[in-house]
């Protein structure tokens, strides 16, 4: 590091290495954080994809078999005039400063708009069944989509605490020991130099 | 009711006709039959399995399993024109094809509606040619339409605008007259008696959905078909505002109360439902002459269409064999 070794670029150095120590510990909490942030939403997910997984094959499989009560053209057209209006918001929520996606679907009018008499009851089941998985598709999504965001998060972080951890701060405390070392140097130079003086003037 | 109306067949007109079905009737699936289809690898297994059917005309021809539908649409309208000529009797061929003229009113009020073109949503089975159909919509000049159709289309856009734009209850009033048209039918004793059924069958299953739906109070006195062995007026009268516990109260000693045993489980109700039609429709199975075994052979091929469709679809989107055999109405 290219520095003046004087006393004023010393304490301007040791403020600024005792700054980046305590950013880095606080970098580092935030990373340990992240991290168990991070796991928590892992190990939720997997149980809810396996979850999901299940209850859409399910719900898949009623939909398959009410699907064949009915032709082709009569079973599209049960769904041709619809009253079902169905909104998906997003909103932000804010962990550790790192802004995460909220999803809200909502959804106005009736799931079901067809008529009874030439529909499988089945129908009903699965639909019904089908807008339960929708949701938890939804949270899969908002999940999937935090962790990502708090991946990304976690890497420029990590980068800044290494940067911190084997850049900034041993370059800081090698230019504050240089710095002491010169003037250290300079101090016994001076000293040195007045003791020659003394002994020039007794002599 | 508890048991079904007698069907007494006077009429030999159709002692030819009844004999050609009779014929037909043998080349029917038996279950063993539809066993061997279900146990099928794949899709295209089940076509090459259909090639010595009856069907085998129709898949010989088919390339892909997914394209299966508009295979057993083009058996179907054989077998209705097959039927076409062995019955003399229009009014009562316009019976049997209501359904789909039904069917195609709503599906092009509902594209009026929408302002799209839904006329590939309409099927080919109705007594209307589609292209008229189309321009009497278009021009909506109902009045050229057969009295029950308009009547129904007039009562299906009164329907749809009253109730706040709401496509359901545009579709159940059309439902409702075409119940109405059906158990009305003067042609057949067996048929009007089938629909009948049919009708006690449907609000059996509708008040069981309504109740899953939490839509009871709200849509009973409009869902519910009249025409049936049940009035509909009777049912609402009873009281199952509270619980749907008291319909078993409602329809003891009926040949629909065994149906209420399936009602924790709608895929076992349906086949319940459906089982106890086809029951009806067998009754006349042994009937020699008269209409009726021509009709019964009608259903019972329709329910044979039901059938392979259910395998296609089990097939294509792997369905367990054993899942889809029981889903079997035979």
């Amino acid at each position: 590091m290219n520095v003046n070794p004087t006393r004023m670029e010393l304490l301007r150095l040791k403020k600024r290495t005792t700054l980046a120590v305590r950013g880095h510990k606080l970098l580092k909490q935030k990373q340990d954080e992240l991290l168990r942030i991070i796991q928590e939403i892992i190990s939720k997910l997997s149980n809810l994809r396996k979850e999901i997984e299940e209850e859409l094959l399910k719900a898949l499989k009623k939909f398959f078999l009410a699907r064949a009560y009915q032709d082709k053209k009569s079973f599209e057209a049960s769904f041709l005039l619809l009253d079902t209006d169905i909104e998906l918001s997003m909103g932000w929520k804010k962990v550790m400063n790192v802004p995460l996606p909220e999803y809200k679907k909502s959804l106005q009018g009736e799931l079901i708009s067809y008529g009874f008499a030439n529909t499988s009851p089945t129908l009903d089941e699965a639909l019904k069944n089908l807008m339960v998985v929708f949701d938890r598709l939804i949270e899969l999504a908002e999940m999937e989509k935090r962790i990502a965001l708090l991946a990304e998060e976690m890497k420029k972080t990590r980068r800044r605490v290494n940067a911190l951890e084997y850049i900034l701060i041993p370059e800081l405390k090698a230019a504050v020991r240089y710095i002491n070392m010169k003037l250290s140097e300079r101090e016994r130079e001076v000293n040195s130099r007045l003791m020659r003086i003394k002994d020039v003037i007794r002599g | 009711m508890n048991r079904f109306p007698k069907v007494r067949t006077l009429d030999t007109n159709y002692a030819y006709a009844a004999g050609v079905v009779s014929a037909k009737e043998t080349k029917l699936f038996d279950s063993k039959h539809l066993e061997q289809l279900i146990s099928s690898k794949d899709g295209r297994e089940l076509i090459a399995a259909l090639h010595d059917s009856d069907y085998g005309h129709f898949f010989r021809q088919l390339d892909s399993p997914h394209r299966f539908e508009e295979t057993l649409e083009d058996a179907r309208i054989e077998l209705y024109n097959e039927i076409q000529d062995l019955i003399d009797n229009s009014e009562l061929l316009n019976v049997l094809r209501a359904r789909f003229d039904f069917h195609n009113i709503t599906v092009l009020l509902k594209g009026k509606i929408a302002e799209e073109d839904f006329l590939p949503y309409c099927s080919r089975m109705g007594t209307i040619p589609l292209d008229r159909l189309a321009s009497i919509f278009e021009e909506e000049r109902y009045n050229r339409l057969p009295d029950y159709l308009k009547k129904a289309t007039e009562q299906g856009i009164e329907a749809y605008y009253a109730h706040h734009h709401n496509p359901q209850l545009l579709n159940i009033r059309i439902d409702s007259a075409m119940a109405d048209f059906l158990t009305s039918n003067e042609e057949s004793d067996y048929l009007r008696s089938y629909y009948r059924v049919w009708v006690d069958v449907t609000n059996l299953k509708t008040i069981l959905r309504l109740f899953f739906l939490n839509r009871y109070k709200e849509l009973a006195e409009y869902a519910l078909l009249s025409g049936g062995f049940i009035a509909s007026e009777k049912i609402l009268s009873w009281k199952l505002q509270e619980s749907v516990e008291s319909l078993e109260g409602f329809y003891r000693g009926s040949i629909y109360a065994d149906l209420l045993k399936y009602r924790a489980s709608f895929s076992e109700l349906e086949k319940a439902c459906e089982h106890l039609l086809l029951l009806y429709i067998k009754s006349v199975a042994y009937e020699s002459i008269g209409v009726e075994p021509i009709i019964c052979y009608l259903f019972l091929k329709e329910n044979e269409i039901r059938n392979l469709r259910l395998i296609f679809i089990g097939k294509i989107n792997g369905v367990k064999d054993e899942e889809i055999k029981e889903r079997l109405i035979i």
